[in-house]
C-alpha cells in the first residue's frame, strides 16, 4: 500500500515514521478570478527532510504553502500533510492540522503588545494547553532559538533577526511535524540571514521537517539542500542537492 | 476537549474580552448606555403593563350590576325583591345597600379624598337604596341586566347600571398601550443591536492581528469567536445591572407613582413583580448582547 493510501481520509490513527510529512498528487489550484496558480503538482517531502522552495514571483510558492495549511483549497488533486488528508478536511478539523504545522513569515507577525515569552506561549494557550506544559514548552523553544535572555522584551525592543527568532520559537513551541518558512530572511541583512538559516538547520536536526520558500540565491546555492522549483504553477525541477538556479 | 482545557480557554477568552472592551472604552460606554436606556424602557413598560393588568382584572372582578331602587321603596319590598334577584341565573350574590348606608359610604369617600362634606346641609338623603349584584362571570352581565328589567317587581328599580363599559374601555386602553410599548421596544432593540454589532466589529478589527495568529497556530473557531461573544454578554449584562440598580434606587418612588396613578385599584409593585422585571431585564440584556455579537461574527472568523 502506498503512503498516500495508508494516510487515508482525514486524520489517520497517527502518522507513521515512514509516512511522508507532505504528499501532493496532481494538485490543481485555481482562484475565483480564473487564474491557475498550480497545475498538476505532485511531490513528496519525507519526515526529517530540509527542502527549499524556489521560483520567481507568481510561480505558485505562496499557493503551495497555502495548500499545506489549508488556507488554499485545491480544485482537484490530493494534499496530505502530517497525517491529514487536507483536500477533504472539514473546516472544524483545520485547527488540528495547523497545530502540526509551524509557519514563519518574512514580516514576523508578532503581537506587539506581548513579550517574546507571551508571543510564544500564545500559540499553545489558544489551544487550551495546561499552564505547566506551556511554560516548559516555551522555555524549550526560547532556548532553541537563543532568546531566553530576551524573553520579557517586547518585539519593538528587538532587532529584525531577534524578532524572526521569536517568530520561529512561536512556530516550534507546539512541537510541529513540519516547519514552513515563507521568505524568512527577506527583511534581514545577509549575516543575520545566515544565522536564521543556521537556526532552521538546527531545528531540522531535531527531527522537524523544514520547507523554506526563498529568493535568497546565495543561501540556497551554498547549502546544497533539496530544491523544489516552481514556474508558472508547475513543478519544473526537484533536485536532491540543488542550487538556486537550474544547473546547466 | 477536556473540562480543564475548556476552563483555561474560557478564562483566556474572558480576559481577552475585558481587554478588548477596555481598549475600546468609548464605544463600550456608548453601547452599554444604549443598552441601559433600552432596558429602562423595557422595565417601565413591564411595570406599567403589570399595573394595567391589575387594573383590568380588578375591573373584571368588580363587573357587577347595580340596581338602584326608587326613593322611598320599603325595606320589606326590597327583601322580597332580593329573593327574586337571587333566582336569576348567573347571580352569585345580591347585597342590599340602604339609602343610609349609601350616604355613609359617600361621606367616607369624601373624607378620604379630603373634600368638604356638604351633605349635612341637605334636608333629606338624596341617595337611593340599591342592590349590588355580584355575578358568577362577567360574561353574564348583559343577561342578568336584561333579566332584572323583566322581573315582576321591576317597577321598583329606578335605574340598572352594569360595569361593562368601564371594563371594555380599560381593556381597549390596555391593548393600545401594549401595542405602543411593543413598537417602542422593538425600535429600541434594533438600535441596541446596531450599536452592539458595531462595537464588536470594531473589536474584531482592532484585534485582527491577534485573530490571524490564533487561526495560524490552530485555535478552533469557537475559541476565536468566544471573546467577542463574551464582550456582547458583558455589554448586555452591564446594561441590565445598571438598569436594575436604577430601578432599585427608584423602586419606592415607582411604587408611590403606581399607587397614585391607579389610585383606587389594588396595585402593588410587589417583590414578585420586581423579581419578574429583574429576570426579564437580565434575560433581555444578555440575550441582546449575545445576539449583537453573533450578528457581527456571522460569516467572519471561520477557519
Amino acid at each position: 500500500m502506498s503512503n498516500l493510501g495508508r494516510m487515508g481520509l482525514g486524520r489517520s490513527a497517527g502518522p507513521r515514521s515512514d509516512d511522508p510529512v507532505v504528499a501532493l498528487r496532481d494538485v490543481h489550484v485555481q482562484y475565483p478570478s480564473g487564474h491557475t496558480a498550480l497545475a498538476g503538482v505532485s511531490l513528496t517531502i519525507n519526515r526529517g527532510e530540509f527542502a527549499f522552495l524556489v521560483g520567481p514571483s507568481g510561480a505558485g510558492k505562496s499557493s503551495l504553502i497555502g495548500l499545506l495549511v489549508r488556507d488554499v483549497v485545491p480544485r482537484f488533486g490530493e494534499v496530505h500533510v502530517a497525517g491529514y488528508a487536507v483536500h477533504t478536511l472539514q473546516p472544524n478539523e483545520v485547527p488540528y492540522l495547523r497545530r502540526r504545522v509551524g509557519v514563519v513569515f518574512q514580516d514576523f507577525r508578532l503581537l506587539q503588545r506581548r513579550t517574546v515569552h507571551e508571543n510564544t506561549a500564545f500559540a499553545l494557550e489558544v489551544t487550551g494547553a495546561p499552564r505547566e506544559e506551556v511554560d516548559a514548552a516555551v522555555e524549550r523553544a526560547l532556548r532553541i532559538v537563543g532568546l531566553t535572555a530576551l524573553a520579557e522584551r517586547y518585539p519593538d525592543a528587538l532587532s529584525g533577526g531577534e524578532q524572526q527568532r521569536a517568530a520561529i520559537a512561536r512556530a516550534i513551541v507546539g512541537n510541529p511535524e513540519l516547519l514552513i518558512a515563507d521568505e524568512p530572511t527577506g527583511n534581514l541583512d545577509p549575516l543575520i540571514s545566515w544565522e536564521i538559516m543556521e537556526l532552521l538547520g538546527q531545528i531540522n536536526q531535531l527531527g522537524v521537517t523544514v520547507l523554506v520558500a526563498t529568493h535568497d540565491s546565495d543561501v540556497v546555492t551554498t547549502l546544497r539542500k533539496r530544491v523544489i522549483g516552481l514556474g508558472g504553477g508547475r513543478l519544473i525541477r526537484d533536485e536532491a542537492r540543488g542550487t538556486y538556479h537550474r544547473a546547466g | 476537549m477536556g473540562r480543564a482545557e475548556n476552563g483555561r480557554l474560557f478564562r483566556l477568552s474572558v480576559s481577552a474580552a475585558v481587554n478588548g472592551l477596555s481598549r475600546n472604552r468609548l464605544a463600550t460606554v456608548a453601547a452599554t448606555m444604549t443598552m441601559t436606556l433600552m432596558l429602562l424602557v423595557l422595565a417601565s413598560v413591564l411595570v406599567i403593563r403589570a399595573g394595567l393588568d391589575a387594573a383590568l382584572s380588578y375591573a373584571d372582578s368588580k363587573v357587577e350590576v347595580v340596581a338602584y331602587l326608587k326613593v322611598g321603596a320599603s325595606e320589606e319590598r326590597a327583601n322580597s325583591l332580593r329573593a327574586e334577584i337571587l333566582k336569576i341565573e348567573g347571580v352569585r350574590e345580591a347585597t342590599y345597600i340602604s339609602a343610609d348606608e349609601a350616604l355613609a359610604a359617600f361621606r367616607e369617600r369624601l373624607r378620604e379624598r379630603g373634600e368638604p362634606d356638604l351633605t349635612g346641609e341637605l334636608d333629606q338623603n338624596p341617595l337611593p337604596a340599591s342592590f349590588e349584584i355580584a355575578l358568577e362571570s362577567s360574561s353574564e352581565t348583559a343577561k342578568v341586566a336584561d333579566a332584572l328589567s323583566r322581573l315582576p317587581s321591576a317597577a321598583l328599580f329606578s335605574r340598572i347600571v352594569d360595569g361593562r363599559a368601564v371594563a371594555a374601555s380599560l381593556a381597549s386602553i390596555t391593548s393600545a398601550l401594549r401595542i405602543a410599548g411593543l413598537i417602542v421596544l422593538l425600535g429600541f432593540s434594533f438600535a441596541v443591536l446596531a450599536v452592539v454589532v458595531n462595537v464588536i466589529r470594531l473589536a474584531i478589527l482592532a484585534r485582527s492581528d491577534e485573530i490571524a495568529i490564533m487561526r495560524l497556530v490552530g485555535a478552533t473557531s469557537t475559541w476565536v469567536r468566544l471573546p467577542f461573544l463574551i464582550e456582547g454578554l458583558i455589554i448586555g449584562g452591564a446594561g441590565a445591572l445598571i438598569t436594575l440598580l436604577i430601578f432599585g434606587i427608584l423602586g419606592a418612588g415607582i411604587s408611590a407613582v403606581m399607587l397614585n396613578f391607579f389610585r383606587v385599584l389594588p396595585v402593588e409593585t410587589s417583590g414578585i413583580l420586581l423579581g419578574e422585571v429583574a429576570i426579564t431585564v437580565l434575560i433581555a440584556g444578555v440575550g441582546l448582547g449575545a445576539l449583537g455579537a453573533l450578528f457581527s461574527l456571522r460569516g467572519r472568523l471561520s477557519s
